[in-house]
């Protein structure tokens, strides 16, 4: 720590606050005020002879400046926990309910997230992995303790949020400003994270949208033709292919909309439903190249037109 | 009155479906018929409007074919697909017999894309044909006929690749054979056995 009057007659003696330094032999002046903490070292040796592990900041106990991180970590986490819970949790009336609330395990994780160097494997990336491999480790044991399943795909979601949400602190954003959203999105796309999520959360509604799904390879039977309704089984194999090629969640041929699994009667504005490109009443098929996935709604507006 | 003059475009659309597949049918049910083809005119029932045309065309009801004609093949349609079934009809109602080619061919002269593709199911369906000169001249005329499509739609050759299965003019397995690499499964389907002599239950 740097004080106005740091130095010291001729720079021999530093002021470190609780008491001063001699850096010509290594040794403080006087003994450490919190010797009775440390009784089976020297009080004069600074940092207990171990300076590259060790800090002294202020002349008072040396400390591990990792522990001082990790605890730092796990007592932001904790508080923050309570804090949530406190504000947000209608059943917590009170302060004590609130610390009732916490789960230490995430508080253990958060603190042993402050061990990790600074420099980690892998940079941004790797940290962000390391944060979401603790989200999994934490969430399997609190499954476990309350004695519910954690499956292969529970860890999976778990990591990819935890992956996203740990890079969308800082990294995220630089990634975001140097190669814009559309390309993060479809490189996490890529990457099999939920295209929804990464749209919601991060890049905008449409980034992970490669466009409309072309259905021609999906074989006609020989009864197609015009102004005839799609079977059952060919929307089937419609709604399946608009699946695989938007990362397993069913999308708008015409701009992307996230849509859901349609229900016979139902009215859901967002429900898919298979379209005739060239309307029946113009002639147009039931072949498979004249087919596309729309919201219900979009449907009916093209209808009406 | 019948649900075919009834209110709703739905009944009237399921009563002139259900006439046409009933075994025998009266004058007194024709004439409603067409009578419900001439007052669903003005609506925007294009569905219904298709199921009267196929229904008046099948039950061959004679006195429409004026109308059908003014309204449909010579005025026109927004929905191409009422137009193609006008023009089915209208050959299904004016032809002498299933020999009679006479009809069809000025309709194809009219070179309008819904009217011959209409003009040539009628053909398919109801196993038409004519003297050879005739079916040359057709299938010369709708050798290419469609290949410039847009990708929804299927090959409007379909019919007269069914009706194929029965002419005996030269020009039928070379028009069959191209069909046969058109990409088109339906077409595909019936070029394939029309080269057989075979016809086969269409779609």
């Amino acid at each position: 720590m740097e004080n106005d009057n740091e130095l010291k007659g001729e720079g021999n003696s530093i002021d470190y606050g609780a008491r001063m330094y001699d850096p010509r032999i290594g040794r403080w002046f006087a003994p450490d005020p919190m010797e009775h903490l440390l009784p089976s070292s020297s009080t004069f040796s600074y940092a207990n002879n171990n300076p590259v592990i060790l800090v002294d900041s202020e002349g008072e106990l040396p400390i591990l400046p990792l522990l001082l991180k990790a605890g730092a970590a796990g007592a932001a986490d904790m508080f923050l926990q309570v804090a949530m819970s406190y504000y947000f949790d209608d059943d917590v009336q009170d302060i004590s309910q609130a610390f009732e609330k916490v789960n230490w395990l995430q508080v253990s994780r958060s603190a042993a997230e402050g061990l990790i160097p600074w420099k980690t494997p892998g940079g941004k990336l790797g940290a962000a992995a390391l944060t979401a491999s603790g989200d999994v480790m934490i969430n399997a044991t609190t499954a476990s303790i309350n004695g519910q399943s954690y499956t292969e795909s529970d860890a999976l979601n778990d990591f990819a949020v935890g992956f996203l949400g740990s890079l969308a602190g800082e990294s995220f954003g630089e990634l975001l400003a140097k190669h814009g959203p559309k390309k993060v999105a479809i490189v996490l796309s890529d990457l099999g994270f939920d295209d929804q999520k990464i749209e919601e959360i991060f890049t905008g509604a449409g980034t992970t949208w490669k466009g409309k799904v072309d259905y021609s390879d999906i074989p006609d039977h020989r009864t197609v033709g015009p102004g005839k309704n799609f079977t059952q089984t060919k929307k089937k194999a419609i709604h399946s292919k608009n699946k695989t090629a938007n990362n397993g969640r069913l999308r708008s041929d015409e701009d992307g909309t996230f849509l859901n699994p349609s229900k016979k009667g139902g009215n859901d504005p967002l429900g898919a439903e298979v379209d005739h490109i060239v309307p029946k009443s113009k002639g147009g098929s039931n072949s498979s190249k004249n087919a596309q996935v729309l919201s219900k709604k979009q449907n009916l507006k093209k209808r009406d037109n | 009155m019948s649900d075919l003059l009834g209110k709703s475009t739905v009944k009237r659309r399921k009563a002139a479906i259900a006439l046409r597949i009933k075994a025998d049918v009266t004058k007194a049910e024709k004439k409603e018929l067409y009578e419900a083809l001439v007052l669903e005119e003005n609506t925007n029932n294009w569905q219904t409007k298709l199921e009267l045309l196929k229904s008046v065309g099948v039950l061959n009801v004679r006195e429409a074919s004026k109308y059908i004609y003014d309204t449909y093949i010579e005025y026109g349609d927004d929905r191409d697909i009422v137009v193609m079934a006008s023009a089915t009809a209208y050959v299904r109602l004016t032809r002498k017999n299933n020999k009679d080619l006479s009809v069809a061919l000025a309709l194809i002269n009219k070179n309008n894309y819904s009217i011959t593709e209409g003009v040539l199911e009628a053909i398919g369906y109801d196993k038409m044909s004519s003297s050879i000169e005739t079916q040359n001249e057709i299938i010369e005329k709708c050798f290419d006929f469609g290949k410039d499509r847009g990708d929804g739609y299927t090959d409007p050759r379909y019919g007269l690749a069914a009706a194929c299965a029965g002419w005996k003019s030269s020009k039928v397995p070379l028009f069959l054979n191209e069909c046969l690499n058109s990409g088109d499964a339906p077409l595909e389907y019936v070029a394939k056995n029309s080269l057989k002599g075979k016809y086969v239950k269409l779609r």
